[in-house]
């Protein structure tokens, strides 16, 4: 059975990737559900409690909440997908050529690697988003400069440590080229990992992008995303706290369900063990470092 | 005396390193299209020439970006910051960071050692009864409070507890014109609970997974074979072990403690450095925000050469 396969199979990894496939669909269709547009509102109908019309209610300028929200869900999800797929790609390429030099080069780019990986991300996120100005590319292009560095040092230790393997060495032995090594054998034991990460790690790239939303340096009004939705809540927060309640379930379903899908995702690619005590502490000190290092 | 060339020559990276780093966001900072004075006053700069090279000779902008690094460089050596441009115009800023490290320390640290002091306790607990409710309770709520974001976590927070139920300030660190400890704590509550709690869960799941693994290994099979009480297996035999990672990991956790709570001291407009950060970086207030990003440069570089160091004293091999 493939990978997928087994995914699909996994207890939780099915309701999971049933949640996340519905909430992106949803967040997607927007235009078609929500055809108004985010921004459409009527002053004359403010903080109007759950009805028929209003789903779940009406925002301090009329607009409809659950309007805002799938508008919110394309811009905060959509920024999640792309640094997934862009910063393992960019970090993959450059782990690998820095494994694939020889040390005199591939130490100091690593080095590189390890200083972009000390530094604390959100402060930096906000003084180059202060510089460059907010708005969707901008948060797109600082989040995936700062965390590709992750992916490269994963990609980098995987290989070299196959390329130090009996079988490769065989295989070159033999004779096969070395983009024949790389996708046939190094590749298989780098990839699990990073696919693994890059799934743990949406969690806090929602979190990062709604934060920085929230503190107005990332997307901004009247662009929603699930975090300025909830800056704006805070305001009124003494009078309609209910608002504060929709975008933060959001973001909560999300990430939960992200960190559930990793977990499924590292069962499935390595379906030979069940999930034993030492793997579990790997995962906490593993999510907990990125906690910290996203906070 | 090798100890000791070794660690000069470390200190002399860190501070390379530091120089790299400050020179490097001095650069990004005065390298805007513009200058920096065009953020201050906009397109305004156009308007009334003579009136805005006054403002550059006044702030300094009329010299060449390398005089002004090295001007700004320099201060520091004496313990000059420079002065605010904005969000405190005129005044010097060493004593306005001084007074923001202060209150984001007391709110972090506080913060840190509840977790710890927690985490710990839920951790060795629920390690001692795998698949017991509480195991399973800290399994579940790392699950959700390591989901919840924290500005929204301290908002449902805000809500229920400033809001709802009264019982505590929705913002801020003190009443102002009151200035005794117990005023000020109750101010700290909520952010510091906030910053907690999605530590505690991180730190119980640390410590429950180290203390596990711990307690499969051989070693502690006999010390329970020869009769120990279970106490004394726990902490002479099992602990140490499972702590010494720990330490390494608290490590990490310096940085934290200085730049981690911007999210938090936003939500309960908390004094601290990280809103102290927020409104520099609005105002466009560089000096205030190159002051700002030195402590943070301190605190990562110090704080590795600091573990750096502690880990080449206790492991000799590790220092060639």
């Amino acid at each position: 059975m493939t990978a997928l396969g087994r995914l699909v199979h996994h207890p939780t990894g099915r309701v999971v990737l049933v949640t996340l496939a519905l909430l992106g669909v949803a967040c997607a269709l927007a235009p078609v559900l929500a055809p108004g547009g985010p921004e459409a509102g009527s002053l004359s109908e403010t903080l109007r409690r759950p009805d028929a019309r209003h789903w779940l209610g009406t925002d301090e300028l009329g607009r409809d909440v659950l309007t805002r929200l799938l508008w919110g869900g394309r811009v905060s999800l959509s920024i999640a997908l792309l640094v997934t797929v862009v910063a393992p790609a960019v970090g993959t390429a450059y782990g690998l050529a820095a494994a694939a030099s020889p040390p005199l080069v591939g130490e100091p780019l690593m080095r590189a690697v390890d200083g972009l990986l000390a530094v604390p991300r959100l402060p930096l996120y906000l003084v180059l988003l202060t510089l460059v100005g907010p708005g969707y590319w901008s948060v797109v292009i600082v989040m995936v400069a700062f965390e590709w560095p992750e992916f490269a040092r994963l990609a980098y230790i995987g290989a070299l440590g196959t390329l130090r393997e009996p079988y490769v060495e065989a295989a070159r032995a033999q004779g096969a080229a070395e983009p024949r090594i790389l996708h046939a054998h190094i590749w298989p034991g780098v990839a699990g990992p990073l696919l693994v990460a890059a799934a743990v790690g949406v969690r806090a790239r929602v979190v990062a992008e709604t934060s920085l939303s929230y503190l107005g340096f990332g997307i901004v009004p009247p662009t929603p995303s699930w975090g300025n939705m909830l800056a704006a809540a805070q305001s009124r927060i003494w009078d309609y706290p209910a608002l504060a309640v929709y975008p933060g379930l959001a973001i909560l379903l999300v990430s939960v369900a992200a960190t559930l899908l990793g977990d499924a995702l590292r069962d499935a690619l390595d379906p030979t063990t069940a999930i034993s005590r030492s793997r579990v502490s790997e995962k906490g000190v593993h999510a907990h470092r990125t906690d910290r290092l996203a906070a | 005396m090798l100890r000791f060339r070794y660690l000069l020559r470390r200190l002399a990276q860190a501070a390379v390193t530091l120089v790299a780093v400050t020179a490097l966001l001095f650069g990004l900072l005065h390298a805007i299209p513009g200058g920096p004075l065009r953020n201050l006053i906009g397109e305004s700069v156009g308007a009334d020439p003579a009136a805005a090279e006054r403002a550059e000779a006044l702030l300094g902008l009329d010299r060449p970006p390398l005089e002004r690094y090295l001007g700004w460089a320099g201060g520091l050596l004496v313990g000059d910051f420079g002065a605010s441009w904005v969000v405190a115009p005129g005044r010097p800023v060493g004593p306005l960071l001084l007074t923001a490290l202060g209150n984001t320390l007391v709110l972090t640290g506080t913060a840190l050692l509840l977790a710890l002091v927690l985490g710990g306790l839920v951790g060795v607990a629920s390690a001692l009864r795998p698949g017991s409710a509480l195991d399973l309770g800290l399994g579940l709520g790392s699950l959700l409070l390591g989901g919840a974001p924290t500005f929204w976590l301290g908002m449902v927070l805000l809500i229920v507890f400033a809001v709802e139920l009264a019982w505590l300030p929705a913002g801020g660190a003190q009443t102002i014109g009151r200035d005794d400890p117990l005023d000020r704590l109750r101010y700290l509550v909520l952010p510091v609970v906030t910053l907690a709690a999605v530590q505690v869960a991180a730190w119980g799941r640390y410590v429950r997974a180290a203390l596990l693994e711990e307690l499969g290994r051989d070693h502690l099979r006999t010390a329970r074979a020869k009769g120990l009480p279970e106490t004394v297996v726990l902490l002479r035999h099992a602990a140490p072990n499972a702590l010494t990672p720990l330490v390494a990991l608290l490590s990490l956790e310096v940085p934290a403690l200085v730049a981690g709570a911007t999210v938090t001291e936003a939500v309960f407009s908390y004094p601290g450095l990280g809103r102290l950060l927020l409104s520099a970086l609005r105002a466009y207030d560089w000096p205030l925000v190159q002051g700002i990003a030195l402590i943070l440069a301190v605190a990562v570089i110090g704080s590795s050469l600091v573990a750096e160091v502690v880990v080449a004293i206790l492991n000799p091999r590790l220092r060639a």
